[in-house]
């Protein structure tokens, strides 16, 4: 019993981190200031998440449950926790790759340090909404804000993220 | 309002999964028709920008090994919470019990139980000086460091058969009520003067040692017939008031598993042999005895029972005596038959060797 149990878990798990791990870490890469923590919090968020049985019961819920996670630890104080409890190497730094060409490396650049210069409701909400491609009431749930805030949040951090983008260029 | 000026060549849904770690996002297409180009611009950034972040090697088995490890701390948790609140709910009554047990030793005024040989001084003094010099921790403060010979030690020729209250007073808890049982209480006859002694004894019967307090041997008096109630005290036994009752020694008795204490006492009557007027005028006093016998009934049925029949067969005063532990029970009760007025010295709780 409790060994099938086990099983199922561990594939449960399997198939979690095959399907979302990736994501999880450009989640927690775009949410936080620096990078080099993100893996850190996406593998908190997996352990407890999984731990806890109530919430693997659901499949279809456990990607809500980790991105919540994922933001939850993102937050300043969780984070500073983790990096005071560090027990792993640094996860890979954001080199670039050979292949790319020194515009997108410069825009990217420019990107981040925009990014990094939003309020945190609003880094939050446009992350979810572009990359983890939330709707905005999964955004408001995920949150625990209301709609009408995710909007406001959003369509102030797209117009700052504009400016950012455009004074240095 | 210009758009940044994003290279279109770069669009995140034109690159090929890689077969092993599936696409970052939800790459859902619906959303696209919803989003303006510039949302559309920011989203592909958004995941530019990150793509290139690899999980380490080991994440995964560091989460499979990881996972039942946080569910065996958090079970180990469930656990330890389980056991703080069982602690909690018993240390708590205990620590109200002792808390309790003190309260009520310390304004028995009658402390004077002890073997103090202060003897010329008036009772007054000789109360404050015992009370001073019968701190609670005394005994305990020498019986804290075990291995260091007291001042008594030497009488006893061998060491290996050290007092046990040396040796033991560190570790034995207090008697509960339960630890206590096997009560006996035994009544003589009276004497030539009209004097009447006898003894309580209560033994431990648990398996382990525990601690008594010599000190708190309390005893009651409960006037039955036509005893008056208001003529009849309890005292602690002093040396040298006459009863030749033993001296109390003042330190916390130590009962091993079947060892035994007892509490003596002596009914010296007030006048005559019986302390009972002779007035044959029945004293018409049955409220106050059947108020007092069923307070004193709620510990001792039986004896209760058995001493308002001996009260109602004949028509002098007797006293009920009862003894109750520190721990609050078993008690145990005697009747002192043919006494209506005196006092009863008692001794505080003595070993029984």
């Amino acid at each position: 019993m409790s060994a099938s149990t086990a099983g199922t878990t561990v594939d449960h798990l399997t198939e979690t981190y095959r399907a979302h791990y990736r994501s999880l870490l450009g989640l927690a890469a775009l949410l936080l200031d620096d990078t080099a923590s993100c893996e850190d919090v996406v593998q908190e968020a997996f352990i407890r998440v999984h731990s806890a049985r109530n919430r693997v019961r659901e499949p279809e819920k456990t990607l809500a449950y980790l991105r919540q996670t994922v933001v939850n630890l993102s937050r300043s104080a969780l984070r500073r926790r983790i990096l005071g409890l560090r027990l792993l190497s640094k996860p890979m730094p954001d080199m670039a790759s050979a292949e790319e060409g020194a515009y997108e490396i410069l825009e990217r650049d420019q990107l981040k340090a925009a990014m990094r210069k939003l309020q945190r409701r609003q880094r939050e909400v446009l992350v979810l909404r572009y990359f983890a491609d939330m709707t905005e009431a999964q955004v408001a749930e995920t949150l625990g804000i209301s709609l009408g805030s995710v909007k406001a949040y959003g369509s102030r951090g797209l117009a700052a993220l504009r400016v950012a983008m455009e004074a240095p260029a | 309002m210009t758009t940044p000026d994003f290279p279109r060549d770069m669009d995140p849904k034109n690159r090929e999964p890689s077969p092993e770690s599936p696409e970052i996002g939800d790459s859902v297409p619906r959303i696209d028709e919803e989003l303006s180009t510039e949302e559309l611009a920011l989203r592909r950034l958004l995941h530019d920008a990150v793509h290139d972040i690899e999980p380490r090697q080991d994440a995964l088995q560091h989460l499979r090994r990881a996972v039942p490890a946080r569910r065996t701390h958090r079970r180990q948790l469930l656990v330890g919470t389980a056991a703080a609140c069982l602690l909690a709910l018993v240390a708590v009554p205990a620590v109200l019990h002792v808390a309790n047990t003190a309260g009520t030793e310390n304004p028995n005024p009658a402390n004077a139980s002890s073997a103090h040989d202060t003897g010329g001084t008036s009772g007054g003094t000789d109360n404050s000086g015992s009370e001073s010099a019968l701190p609670a921790g005394g005994g305990k403060k020498d019986s804290g460091k075990p291995r260091k010979p007291s001042g008594t030690s030497p009488s006893t020729a061998s060491s290996s058969t050290a007092n046990p209250s040396d040796t033991l007073a560190a570790t034995a808890p207090l008697c509960t009520s339960a630890d206590l049982g096997n009560t006996t209480a035994v009544t003589g006859t009276a004497g030539s003067s009209g004097s009447v002694t006898g003894y309580f004894r209560v033994s431990n019967i648990s398996a382990s040692p525990c601690t008594v307090n010599a000190d708190s041997a309390a005893v009651t008096a409960t006037a039955q017939g036509s005893a008056d109630a208001s003529r009849i005290s309890v005292v602690d036994h002093t040396a040298g008031d006459g009863t030749g009752l033993p001296d109390t020694v003042a330190n916390p008795l130590i009962l091993t598993a079947g060892q035994s204490y007892q509490v003596e006492f002596t009914w010296v009557p007030a006048s005559g042999t019986t302390g009972c007027e002779d007035t044959s005028t029945p004293t018409p006093t049955p409220t106050p005895s059947s108020s007092d016998s069923s307070s004193s009934g709620s510990t001792t049925d039986g004896t209760t029972t058995a001493s308002n029949v001996s009260s109602t067969s004949d028509d002098s005063g007797s006293i009920l005596l009862t003894h109750t532990p520190e721990a609050g029970g078993p008690a145990v009760s005697t009747t002192v038959s043919d006494a209506c007025a005196g006092t009863v010295y008692k001794t505080g709780a003595l070993l029984v060797t």
